[in-house]
């Protein structure tokens, strides 16, 4: 009978274990699911960090800028909202607070964290493809003459120095975004949500440029590419570049549906050299063609420059 | 002897004959019926057809009607929202700067300001819905561009714990002002919209709203000027062109023969204008292996502005260090002296290479030239030195209060390299000298930290995009 008893004490206390260790692992995985890189906190940074800062900021919790960088101003957005709205106040947003700002608490990036400590730069110490690409770079070019093995060592240090240097870069032997831009390369793969916008910036314009100017000289589609981004930059227009394109009777080619037309590469170009500050018109706000113009007003205009059939005022 | 056959033959079968007759008649008759049901068959099939015809069409045409009139409507809808939404910021903005002249405390009144700010660049966004080239529509869309800068200027102030100038309330006094007569300006409509009546379609209030604003191109409008650290201040708009103090103006036929010297391989060189933009230049064309090229020149001092170059056949290769010494080369033959590579990027086969003079180991942002090469045979295709002609000058710069390492140290991402000491354009009228500090965290980032006070001052992202790398 004491047997027995044992047995089964032994078999309960297992079961118990069992048990135990079974909620242990599920309590363990829930507070990993909190503390995570699926939370957001200070130091965090990326499009997650900008999503929260713009709802914080539209709902009134936050009056900083919207960066993408969570710093100590966030944090007390954070706290503030958690507060408001019965939530633990730690200033981070877990899977509770990213749920009660109606977003989704993955894709983080946690300033500290080593996948992105060293993501975006090259010195000495590095290893691997990007190194050997760098090292190959500066053998071909005549500034190192040590082996293409992926080890960014010393020697390897050293060249880097002798070609920024040579090139007007800080001299630091570290590669990072400039130098590596001088090399020809691209260090990371990240970042790219952002260039969707300005890709799109850039398409725009260049249509505006062939429904507007194709046929003109180049400088004179360069100048038409200008007076859309200087109205961006002036008080009396909108201040993006679709707002200044479709605004109501701003451009004909609006209008008459020519800003469908895919634009060609000399539009393209033209496009790109205004938005790398390209300006031959130094700041001209609109431009006409003294042939059909009816605008008894845009006539009046002193005309500051004349490129092909436009003048530009 | 036929005549006799003939009577023969029909007295010999009188029936017989009656019969194929009548048999003969029936047949016509019926040939006839067969016609006749025919003709009616296809004329009710025509009919049918042609009724089913119009009947689609009417239907394609009610439906086409139908179409236009909900794009009508949904127009009219946009118009309409985009009206109240005005008027709402309209009467928001009237009663925010009254407000600032009750508030009291420099708290209260950097909160109303931010407010102005965010409800003027509301208005803003809901003014761009109509006629936008309408000399009264701009000045009108200026003033709450400038209406809201300020007000985010002077906010800022006021959080930094400074107060407001006597010239400053002033100000707020005059733009209040102007604010009124801005809500003035939609009560025609309004009474209209209280009428039932609608922006499109006959007799629609759209152009007389554009009209309604009128009064703000009026020469005696009473605008107040606005001189202030805002993108958006009139200050900018006569801008001086500090690099060319005290040089001596150029002819057409000394630019002439600058540019022969400056542009290798250049030929049949023209005068084409004079300009008066902002930069008072003088314009020229020129051909060159093939292609052809534009550039202007400074008419005070002869200073390369601006120019572009179409390539013809190219031979040449290069890498990027040799395209990044062509850019160097070519600013300084050009006049701008020994600069230094602080951005390039690759974009359409064309690396854009920006350059920054360098004063005591300050590198000099405001004074940025941009030179094109091309990628494939590293010509020089391009100069922009717009920035260095409106901001180069000599100096007093402050000495950094501030070690790099202390500056760094102010960063919390992880930082690449080491700080360097620049001087940035600040608010487009200011320029501050600070540490730039590269940081790289799921992509790269540029801190700039005030030299002097410690501040963040701002803070770039690097895009990789179509356009190449570009920060933002």
């Amino acid at each position: 009978m004491k047997a027995i008893s044992a047995k089964r004490l032994c078999a309960a206390l297992i079961v118990l274990l069992l048990v135990a260790g079974a909620v242990l692992a599920a309590v363990c995985s829930v507070g990993a699911g909190d503390a995570d890189a699926a939370s957001l906190r200070q130091g965090s940074t990326g499009d997650k960090v900008s999503e929260m800062q713009r709802k914080l900021k539209n709902w009134g919790y936050y009056d900083g800028a919207v960066d993408g960088i969570f710093g100590s101003g966030t944090r007390e957005a954070v706290i503030y909202f958690q507060r408001a709205n019965g939530l633990s106040a730690d200033g981070i947003v877990g899977s509770a607070t990213a749920a009660a700002l109606g977003m989704s608490s993955s894709s983080s990036s946690p300033g500290g964290g080593s996948a992105g400590s060293s993501g975006g730069t090259l010195r000495q110490g590095s290893t691997g493809d990007k190194v050997s690409e760098m090292q190959r770079k500066l053998k071909n070019w005549g500034y190192y003459d040590g082996a293409v093995d992926g080890i960014f060592g010393s020697g390897t240090r050293e060249a880097v120095i002798y070609f920024q240097r040579a090139n007007g870069l800080g001299a630091d032997g570290v590669v990072g975004s400039r130098t590596a831009a001088a090399l020809g390369m691209t260090l990371s793969s990240s970042s790219s949500s952002g260039g969707g916008n300005t890709s799109s910036d850039l398409t725009l314009l260049a249509r505006v440029v062939y429904g507007e100017a194709r046929g003109e000289p180049y400088t004179g589609q360069v100048a038409v590419a200008a007076v859309v981004l200087n109205r961006v930059r002036s008080s009396g227009f909108p201040n993006t570049i679709a707002g200044v394109v479709y605004q109501a009777g701003a451009f004909d080619c609006v209008s008459d549906g020519q800003i469908n037309l895919t634009p060609d590469d000399t539009a393209y170009k033209a496009a790109q050299d205004a938005m790398n500050g390209w300006d031959p018109t130094y700041g001209c706000l609109f431009y006409y063609n003294p042939r059909t113009a009816t605008s008894a007003w845009m006539l009046s205009r002193p005309v500051k420059l004349v490129i092909g059939d436009h003048n530009f005022c | 002897m036929s005549e006799r056959k003939k009577t023969a033959r029909t007295g010999d079968c009188p029936a017989a004959c009656d019969k194929n007759e009548s048999a003969k008649a029936q047949k016509k008759t019926s040939a006839k019926k067969k016609v006749r049901t025919a003709l009616m068959s296809t004329v009710i099939a025509l009919s049918a057809s042609a009724i089913a015809g119009l009947s689609v069409a009417l239907y394609y045409s009610e439906q086409r009607a139908g179409e236009q009139q909900s794009y009508i409507s949904s127009m009219e809808a946009v118009y309409s929202r985009s009206y109240y939404d005005l008027l709402d910021s309209a009467n928001d903005l009237e009663v925010q700067l009254m407000k600032l002249r009750a508030a009291g405390t420099p708290e209260a009144q950097s909160r109303i300001l931010y407010d102005v700010w965010q409800t003027a660049t509301s208005a803003s966004q809901s003014l761009a819905a109509f006629e936008g080239e309408r000399e009264g529509v701009m000045k009108a869309n200026k003033f709450l561009g400038q209406l809201g800068d300020y007000a985010r200027v002077l906010a800022e102030k006021l959080a930094d714990g400074e107060g407001l100038t006597a010239s400053e309330a002033g100000t707020l006094e005059d733009m209040r002002g102007v604010a009124a007569a801005f809500k003035d300006a939609l009560a025609d409509t309004r009474s209209g919209k209280d009428e039932g009546r609608l922006f499109l379609g006959d007799g629609g209030m759209l152009d007389g709203f554009s009209a309604s604003f009128d009064s703000f191109a009026e020469p005696d409008f009473d605008y107040p000027s606005m001189i202030y650290d805002g993108p958006f201040s009139d200050a900018l708009e006569d801008r001086e062109c500090k690099a060319l103090r005290g040089l001596p103006a150029v002819s057409a036929e000394e630019g002439a023969a600058k540019l022969a010297g400056l542009i290798r391989g250049a030929e049949n060189i023209k005068f084409r204008e004079r300009t008066e933009s902002d930069i008072v230049t003088l314009s020229y064309t020129f051909d060159r292996d093939g292609g052809t090229g534009f550039a202007q020149l400074t008419e005070q001092g002869g200073l390369l502005a601006l120019c572009d170059i179409s390539l013809g056949e190219t031979a040449a290769d290069g890498g990027m260090p040799e395209h990044l010494r062509a850019a160097v080369g070519f600013a300084k033959q050009a006049g701008y002296g020994d600069t230094r590579v602080v951005w390039c990027s690759v974009s359409h086969g064309t690396v854009y290479v920006n350059l920054a003079p360098v004063s005591d180991g300050v590198v000099l942002y405001p004074d940025l030239i941009k030179v094109k090469v091309d990628a494939a045979s590293g010509e020089v295709t391009g100069l922009d030195a717009a920035h260095y002609i409106f901001n180069h000058t000599e100096r007093d710069l402050p000495a950094p209060v501030l070690t790099a390492e202390q500056a760094a140290g102010k960063v919390t991402l992880p930082a690449v390299g080491s700080p360097m000491l620049c001087l940035i354009p600040q608010d487009e009228t200011r320029e501050v000298l600070a540490y730039e500090i590269e940081c790289a965290s799921d992509g790269t980032y540029f801190v700039y930290i005030d030299a002097v006070t410690g501040e963040e001052t701002d803070i770039l992202y690097v895009v990789d995009g179509e356009q190449g790398r570009v920060t933002v």
